[in-house]
């Protein structure tokens, strides 16, 4: 009797243990995320406690209020995040449809059509993989203040338009359509537009979903290319006008540093948990691959 | 003059072909092959923006190796970049490999929480870097508060302020934001493990240990490989969150000033282009032999 319920313990023992590590973990991840949105909703005055607490209490009086929005409000304010925040979306947009066109085009040709040269130059864009992005970094800022591109639109996008990593994903998909598909081809060249447009692309959505969130969120994060090419606030994207508030001048708005994080973080929330399938695939097949 | 059927079909087969591939072509020409270039001609030079460049050799290269007056950082850069990558690839593999082991586990609510594990992953390093800057508060940061829960007496640390403290606290940093992306690759490689060989492993009497030292660990091992290499390439190329939170400087006394932090400074901060170009080609060796080594060791399926 006694054996029994010891073992009937043990069992459940060993079925919860996973789950409360795992709810340990999934409260390291999304715990910092919580308080940072918890905080946002204080009173300037009230988010620097000394015992932590989610719900906004007046510091003085001891009372709980209700949530405010005041600190969206000075940081949209302050930095012109709605400015900021097309800046992004426009950028980021273009990079993005620009990237499945081209990407997709390409790994079409590397997949499908037989070509002079096909192999040499497909393994010397191959061999560019295990390009650091730093090394080309102050040669490309060069090539774009050459062209005239600094502090401009066209500047941002120039050197994001394709991605060899990305072409190379959908290459791989490509070649596993049935080859039947381009036998049609074979009597007239021209055909291949249609093949590509009218079968490869429709019979390949998910990877170009896939591809299009990861070099959507790829380049609404991305720091450094904006951070080398734009000086004027009116080109600011939300990393770099987010950045003012971490280490810039307005360093010690701490209550805007919150609400501003809280802000640049959402879209790209919204976008990752719309497609989270997609992406948690797809992160892993091209994981593996590598 | 007659050209054949064939030769016609051959034409606009090349044409087709390079038409499909012109845009990924000339934005690989423009802005990988002539760069890299670029990088390497402009490294034997003493390029500044906006003044003649002049041939100088290897002069450059001799300067950041030996002439410690005029370059004191870089082999402290070097340094501090080793460190750091000790410390993320470690870092990130135990946890990563441990959260995987624990979702291979469960069955109910895998989807919410493998989705919960992988959030930082895609939050933008700024975003990272605010969020942290305020949990690592010295007066007010919830992990000051922890610390001061489990230690009695603990006195507040400045944790980005303090040398000894400074490189690991980037390190935990990173080790969060992208563990959930290596637990991914991990639990995709445990899924394809049969349960036959631990069910064999336990009839033999293998412990749970023994079972993950003389099964997981070997199946793991291409997937191992793989997140070792890429670690070691993505912490080797730090900026944005050093750059962030130290304003660019690598402080507390140059204890976070990293490879990539003072190849930005040399460019963009001091206008010596023709040394952080130099800077650029080492890092592409170093990396180079990096990749090369994983091309060689894992099958490649092209």
């Amino acid at each position: 009797m006694c054996n029994k319920v010891s073992g009937f313990t043990k069992k459940r023992v060993t079925r919860i243990f996973p789950y409360a590590l795992l709810i340990i973990c999934v409260l390291a991840t999304t715990g910092p995320f919580i308080w940072m949105l918890a905080s946002s909703f204080k009173h300037a005055r009230d988010i620097s406690t000394l015992v932590p607490n989610l719900l906004p209490v007046d510091k003085v009086t001891g009372k709980i209020y209700v949530p405010t929005m005041e600190n969206y409000e000075q940081a949209i304010e302050y930095l012109d995040f709605g400015r900021m925040f097309l800046n992004s979306f426009l950028i980021t947009s273009i990079i993005t449809i620009l990237n499945v066109l081209f990407n997709s085009m390409a790994a079409f040709a590397f997949a499908r059509i037989p070509f002079r040269g096909k192999n040499p130059v497909f393994y010397v864009m191959l061999a560019s993989l295990m390009l650091p992005y730093p090394a080309v970094l102050v040669p490309t800022f060069y090539i774009i203040k050459v062209m005239g591109m600094l502090n401009s639109y066209q500047g941002l996008i120039a050197p994001n338009i394709a991605s060899v990593a990305a072409m190379f994903l959908m290459r791989q998909f490509f070649r596993t359509l049935p080859h039947e598909i381009d036998e049609a081809a074979q009597i007239d060249g021209c055909s291949y537009f249609r093949i590509y447009w009218n079968i490869a692309l429709p019979m390949s959505t998910p990877i170009l979903a896939t591809s299009a969130i990861f070099t959507f969120i790829w380049h609404w994060n991305n720091y450094i290319w904006p951070l080398v090419i734009i000086n004027s606030t009116k080109f600011y994207t939300i990393p770099l006008g987010l950045g003012l508030f971490v280490s810039g001048p307005a360093e010690l708005k701490k209550h805007m540093m919150i609400a501003g994080a809280v802000l640049a973080v959402i879209p790209v929330l919204i976008v990752f948990l719309i497609f989270q399938r997609y992406i948690v695939k797809g992160f892993v097949t091209s994981g593996i691959k590598g | 003059m007659a050209i054949t059927e064939k030769a016609k079909r051959k034409i606009i087969l090349n044409l087709t072909g390079y038409l499909f591939l012109g845009p990924l072509l000339i934005y690989f020409i423009v802005f990988q092959a002539v760069p890299i270039f670029m990088s390497l001609y402009y490294s034997f030079t003493n390029w500044n923006i906006g003044q003649s460049v002049q041939w100088v050799g290897l002069k450059n290269y001799l300067d950041l190796f030996f002439n410690q007056v005029s370059y004191p950082y870089f082999w402290k850069s070097l340094g501090v970049t080793l460190k750091f990558v000790l410390l993320v690839v470690g870092g990130t593999v135990v946890v990563s490999l441990f959260m995987a082991m624990l979702l291979n586990t469960v069955k109910r609510s895998a989807a919410f929480f493998r989705v919960a594990i992988f959030l930082p992953y895609v939050t933008s390093t700024v975003a990272v870097a605010a969020i942290w800057k305020w949990l690592y508060d010295p007066l007010y940061g919830l992990v000051n508060y922890f610390f001061s829960l489990i230690i009695p007496n603990f006195q507040n640390v400045a944790w980005l302020k303090e040398e000894k403290y400074a490189l690991a606290a980037f390190a935990i940093m990173v080790i969060w934001q992208v563990s959930g992306y290596y637990m991914l690759i991990f639990l995709a490689r445990l899924k394809s493990i049969p349960d036959e060989y631990y069910e064999a492993a336990q009839i033999d009497g293998a412990n749970i240990w023994q079972s993950f030292r003389h099964i997981t660990l070997p199946m793991l091992r291409p997937a191992t490989f793989y997140v070792l290499i890429t670690l070691f390439i993505i912490s080797f190329q730090v900026f944005d969150i050093v750059y962030i939170l130290t304003k660019g400087l690598g402080d507390p006394n140059k204890s976070t000033l990293t490879y990539v932090l003072e190849l930005f400074n040399h460019a963009f901060r001091y206008n010596e282009m023709g040394i952080a170009s130099a800077m650029s080609f080492i890092l592409f060796i170093i990396l180079a032999v990096v990749t090369a080594i994983q091309f060689k060791v894992v099958p490649q399926d092209v």
